[in-house]
């Protein structure tokens, strides 16, 4: 029936939503039985991190499908419903197109494809030639890149012959090394060839990544019982959590209340009847308290309640309104708007506390171990700073500030697809008290340095309008008193950056023997440190002010910028020893 | 001549300015950044990119001269402050100009009516102030000095480590530093030897190293190297290494624990984990030992070791030597307070099985059948009608069975049937594409494909391509012990061979610093000036007792790191206890934001000899 359903559907298309939602397995009954029986307090270990089934589920749809949610099912059903009855999702319209080629190629006209209408596609073939492309294009893009590498180095370094016999390898031969070295016309038509190898490739890649994804989640579709790691093995040596089912050599009560639970969710699946679940899952539940590796009762409610409330994001949305408020408050200066614009930023900063608050709770460090956590940190130390400024000034132009860059942080780290917002097993590089005390005086004083830089940079925008005030008629701040907070929040910001910098330097002293090493972070730090120094010294001994002295200020937060996101996101200042301050 | 004079007068003064200071300090800055995006992140230097970088720019004789020409700058202008900010204590400064005392742009202005109270005004100020002093109706009084001393201290401190970067400086470049040699060794082996790059400004490895005796001539011995991972996805949460150094001058013997975050200093050494790796085909093998409480049966700790090595068990205070890690040979468990007694020795037990496993395919039959007189099997012929390999197993190197598997589904089984840590079954039987005539029994010519699955039911089944008679690479994985039976001396303890483990190769990076103790110290007094910047709020009360009516003008001059709103306040509360104490009622002025008092007669660091004693 459902494969009569989807042959209708891919034949005309729909993208009417209850058409495609009928292609959808669905159960009210299995899923209000799960909701009911606390599956969500079940631990699936995923990808190192003993997740709530509910951020289980999450994570393997968002991997397969895209999304965390399906047609407002609850995601734990979707996932179980995936995992014990992949069968009749091979045939729902879950899997997005996320290029117009590849709809172009397999004939869909909608933006959502099953899993069999790519296996069973005539063109998959064809999809995938076309999509070697990107990557035949990034093999030789690669080869060109090391052949042009090895000659600049071969030319820079002061041993040439041990640079070469290192560089040399089978696919890159010396004598082709030395011809760009010897030859500038070989070089620049080589250098040439790669400026056209990668325009091509950026044109490429999209579409080579789409199709690779696309048969990626093809394939995993019908694989994800194997990802369904519900019991932990104490026997194990690096604590591995395995399926339910698998041999383990001493059985635990766990183990086999988890056996328990697989069979009966099979069943469940299989009749349509809720009948046994929810004895199974409370079994499974009570059998897991005897077990040392399950969290504790209270941290998954912690994390369950993280994950329903998405405090970043909620407080993302009050930091808008917020901000809206304020504007209006500037416009026709109406003092109850600034009042409840107030009142807001402190609901969303409470929002935010909670949120940074849940992640140290959850993993027992401070949240400031990767793209994703440092944004949202630097977001929510801006902010207190904000709140205690403008619970002495009351001016409403702090507060205005800071929900700005509040939203603007929490939305870019939020909904940007480059930051991973799960939490991930810490780095050992990283497993110190040190990065409570140095990553996090960094980002603080980065926090200080954004909202300086906001009103240094609305200082300039003022002095080039030639305008006392940005918003309405009456200036809420004199321009000496946005220079003059700006330069109250570098005060602020240079201290803990200066002890920041020195603090790293005793930790890199304790880990690698050294205090400095000229690596980009560390050199990219001192040079902000350099430029904020600058700064305070013109401005407090020289009397440096207005435009010159915000000048200063806003490239001291260009220079922040370099060293918190440029080193790690762009190839013009990457590399070193902190790549672990990446992206994820 | 006297153009000359004041030509060098002029530059003197410029050097010794705070222009001259910002100038360097932008060079420096500019420098930084050249030397970063040139070098240490230009991509096309590959690994180079640091060592380039440190050679070309942040090691070279120009930027040390640079950063000491900022160095001296640094005293130099910063001479008369540090001298004003050393005797701060002994400051007496009476503002007597009633302008001085009119209301500023920054920092707060007040007055106070006449009233006999104000005779009391000194002890008043006595109490509230760290010095007070009056003189001819003017009052001085000062505050919070530890905060005014602690930007000197700071500058102190970057004169510090300034200096010992550049006696560091000199001394690498006479070879008296050695600057990240690397110590490499195996666990269980030792070494006198570091290795160090030929050509400093390219990254250490391949051609480029060469050995030198480790300085102090120490020996280390890797006794363990320990990895700890994450669950499931096998990524480290943990490594360290645990090493023994030997002086041969002194026959001193000492065992030292560190970590990728706890380097360890010895002999004026330093080493830190700079890195490992796992040792492919190594001999001895090392194996996992779980070690049990003989009471309860529970695991204290699974920890690996070679023959004669002692190995901590886990966080307890006992160490364990093994004679032999087969199953059979003793071990011996000391207590550290008492390393010479054996605490507990008992006999090593096995596991159920093992986990390295290697299989060889080494003979081949198209057409596989049994014959039905001799129930031998026999090769009917070349054609593939019934495939069949006849695969033997290896644990530790030692052939352990010798069956056959097949291709067809029918026949199709995993082998090999005993409880060993992998199944094996043929999944496919390649041939060379367009070759008609095939060699079966030509090694190198068709090729075997061999899935081995993990009888624990973990992960996903390997697929291991492999030609006739070669041997298989070793596939390996922890497996666990059974019930052992018990023999010996145990006493508190059980310990069962569970299996060979991976043997590690650990990198330490060695680093002869003799300058790092001034380095820390220069750190030390930075903390400590940021300590002192931040522990109180340097505050300076003047005041001028108006003769005519009486009454007081007053003028509070914050600290430059402090703003007026912190000084109003301040001031506003000196009124109020002057209101309670002495009965004068106070007036808090109002500040004019347009004023441009406050740059001409507030006291700045720029107006030095304002701070200073008359």
């Amino acid at each position: 029936m459902l494969g009569q359903t989807f042959t209708h559907a891919a034949g005309t298309l729909s993208t009417d939503t209850a058409s495609r939602f009928s292609t959808v397995p669905h159960n009210p009954e299995i899923q209000a039985a799960l909701r009911a029986h606390n599956a969500d307090m079940i631990i699936v270990m995923t990808d190192g991190i003993p997740e709530t089934l509910l951020g289980a589920a999450r994570i393997k749809l968002d991997e397969v499908t895209g999304r965390t949610s399906i047609h407002g099912q609850d995601p734990i059903y979707s996932f179980l419903s995936m995992v014990y009855q992949p069968e009749l999702w091979w045939t729902a319209r879950v899997l997005p197109v996320e290029h117009p080629r590849i709809a172009e190629i397999l004939g869909a006209t909608d933006k959502w494809i099953s899993p069999e209408f790519v296996a069973k596609n005539p063109e998959r073939q064809k999809l995938q030639v076309a999509a070697s492309e990107s990557f035949r294009l990034r093999d030789e893009l690669r080869a060109v890149t090391d052949r042009l590498n090895a000659a600049e180095q071969v030319s820079r370094l002061e041993n040439r012959e041990l640079a070469l016999s290192n560089l040399v390898t089978p696919t890159l031969t010396e004598a082709a090394i030395l011809e760009l070295v010897e030859n500038p016309s070989a070089k620049n038509e080589t250098i040439a060839k790669r400026a056209e190898l990668l325009a091509k490739y950026e044109a490429e890649k999209p579409f080579g990544e789409a199709v690779a994804k696309l048969f990626e989640r093809v394939n995993r579709i019908g694989h994800l019982h194997e990802e369904l790691l519900l019991v932990p093995n104490p026997e194990d040596i690096r604590g591995d959590w395995v399926v339910p089912g698998a041999t383990l050599l001493n059985a635990t009560r766990v183990s086999t209340a988890a056996a328990v639970l697989d069979k009966t969710l099979a069943a469940s699946f299989a009749t349509g009847s809720a009948e046994m679940l929810g004895r199974a899952v409370g079994e499974f539940l009570d059998a897991a308290r005897e077990s040392r590796a399950y969290p504790s009762e209270t941290r998954r409610h912690v994390k369950n309640l993280y994950l329903r409330v998405s405090p970043f994001r909620s407080a993302a949305w009050v930091y808008l309104v917020c901000a809206i408020l304020y504007g209006f408050y500037f416009f026709w200066d109406a003092g109850w708007m600034r009042k409840l614009a107030t009142v807001l930023f402190i609901g969303g900063f409470l929002l935010h506390t909670m949120a940074v608050g849940t992640r140290l709770y959850l993993t027992g460090h401070m949240p400031v171990s990767n793209m994703y956590e440092s944004i949202t940190f630097v977001s929510w130390a801006a902010m207190l700073m904000a709140a205690i400024g403008e619970g002495f000034s009351r001016r409403g132009a702090l507060g205005l500030g800071a929900a700005i860059l509040g939203f603007l942080l929490l939305t870019g780290s939020s909904f940007m697809p480059l930051h991973d917002t799960r939490l991930h097993p810490l780095r050992a590089v990283l497993n110190s008290y040190w990065l409570n005390i140095h990553v996090t005086m960094m980002l603080v004083s980065y926090a200080a340095f954004g909202l300086a830089a906001m009103f240094a940079g609305s200082y300039l925008i003022k002095a080039l309008l030639k305008r006392e005030s940005l918003f309405g008629s009456v200036p809420v701040m004199t321009m000496q008193q946005t220079e003059e907070f700006a330069y109250r929040l570098v005060q602020v910001g240079w201290p803990i950056l200066t002890l920041g910098i020195t603090l790293g330097a005793v930790w890199a002293d304790t880990a690698w023997g050294r205090y400095w090493g000229w690596d980009p972070k560390e050199t990219w730090a001192f040079i902000t440190w350099i430029v904020y120094t600058i700064y305070l010294h013109t401005r407090i001994v020289m009397g440096w002010r207005g435009r010159l002295s915000a000048t200063c200020c806003v490239l001291g937060f260009t220079c922040v910028m370099i060293t918190w996101l440029g080193v790690s996101y762009h190839p013009w200042f990457a590399g070193g020893l902190h790549t672990y301050a990446s992206p994820t | 001549m006297g153009a000359l004079d004041s030509v060098i007068l002029k530059a003197w003064r410029f050097f010794k300015s705070l222009k001259m200071g910002i100038l360097l300090l932008v060079v420096i800055g500019a420098v930084c950044v050249w030397g970063t995006m040139g070098f240490a992140s230009n991509a096309a230097l590959g690994n180079n990119q640091i060592p380039m970088a440190r050679k070309m720019v942040f090691q070279s004789p120009w930027f040390a001269a640079l950063l000491t020409l900022f160095a001296v700058q640094l005293v130099i202008s910063t001479w008369h402050v540090t001298l004003m900010s050393v005797t701060i204590w002994r400051k007496k400064e009476f503002r007597r100009s009633p302008s001085f005392y009119e209301p500023g742009s920054s920092s707060p202005r007040a007055t106070i009516e006449g009233g006999a109270g104000l005779e009391q005004l000194l002890p008043f100020l006595r109490k509230r102030f760290t010095y007070a002093h009056e003189e001819g109706g003017a009052f001085f009084a000062q505050r919070g000095l530890l905060s005014r001393l602690g930007p000197t201290v700071i500058h102190f401190g970057m004169i510090v480590v300034l200096a010992s970067g550049l006696v560091r400086f000199f001394m690498v470049k006479s070879g008296h530093i050695v600057s990240e040699g690397r110590f490499i060794a195996a666990e269980g082996e030792f070494s006198n030897a570091i290795w160090e790059p030929i050509d400093e400004s390219q990254m250490i490895g391949g051609r480029n190293t060469r050995a030198r005796e480790i300085p102090g001539s120490l020996y280390i011995r890797v006794l363990d190297f320990d990895e700890d991972q994450h669950a499931n996805i096998g990524s480290p949460k943990y490594f360290s290494s645990l090493i023994e150094i030997t002086d041969p001058k002194t026959s001193q013997v000492t065992v030292r624990q560190l970590d990728m975050n706890h380097s360890t200093a010895l002999s004026g050494l330093q080493f830190h984990q700079a890195g490992y790796e796992k040792v492919e085909d190594a001999t001895p093998v090392r194996f996992n030992f779980d070690v049990r409480s003989l009471a309860t049966g529970e695991r204290i700790a699974v920890t690996d070791a070679s023959t004669g090595v002692p190995v901590r068990i886990g966080d307890t205070d006992y160490h364990i030597i093994l004679t032999g890690t087969s199953p059979g040979s003793r071990w011996e468990i000391f207590h550290r307070e008492n390393p010479t007694q054996p605490h507990a020795s008992g006999t090593v037990q096995g596991g159920t099985g093992t986990g390295a496993m290697e299989f060889a395919i080494v003979e081949f039959f198209p057409n596989f059948r049994i014959d039905p007189d001799t129930k031998m099997p026999v090769n009917l012929s070349n054609e593939p009608e019934n495939p069949a390999a006849q695969l033997v197993t290896y644990v530790d190197g030692e052939p352990r069975s010798t069956e056959w598997v097949f291709l067809s589904e029918e026949l199709a089984a995993e082998v090999p049937t005993r409880n060993d840590a992998f199944r094996f079954s043929l999944v496919d039987v390649q041939v060379p594409a367009g070759k008609e005539d095939v060699d079966w029994t030509k090694p190198g010519e068709v090729r075997f494909v061999v899935e081995a699955k993990r009888l624990d039911g973990k992960g996903a089944p390997e697929v291991v391509p492999i030609f006739l008679k070669e041997r298989s690479r070793s596939l390996s994985y922890d497996i666990k012990s059974g019930a052992p039976a018990l023999t010996g001396n145990e006493k508190d303890f059980q310990v069962i061979n569970i299996g060979p483990t991976t043997r590690y190769l650990t990198v330490l990076s060695v680093i002869r610093e003799p300058t790092v103790a001034y380095t820390t110290l220069g750190v030390f007094i930075i903390l400590l000036g940021a300590g002192m910047t931040f522990a109180n709020r340097y505050e300076a009360l003047y005041a001028l007792r108006d003769p005519s009516d009486g009454s007081l003008r007053l003028a509070l001059i914050p600290r430059w790191g402090h703003g007026s709103l912190t000084a109003r306040e301040s001031l506003e509360k000196i009124l109020r206890d002057c209101e309670a104490e002495l009965g004068c009622k106070g007036t808090l002025l109002a500040s004019d934001p347009n004023s441009s008092k406050a740059s001409a007669s507030e006291p700045t660091i720029s107006d030095p000899q304002a701070l200073t004693t008359p």
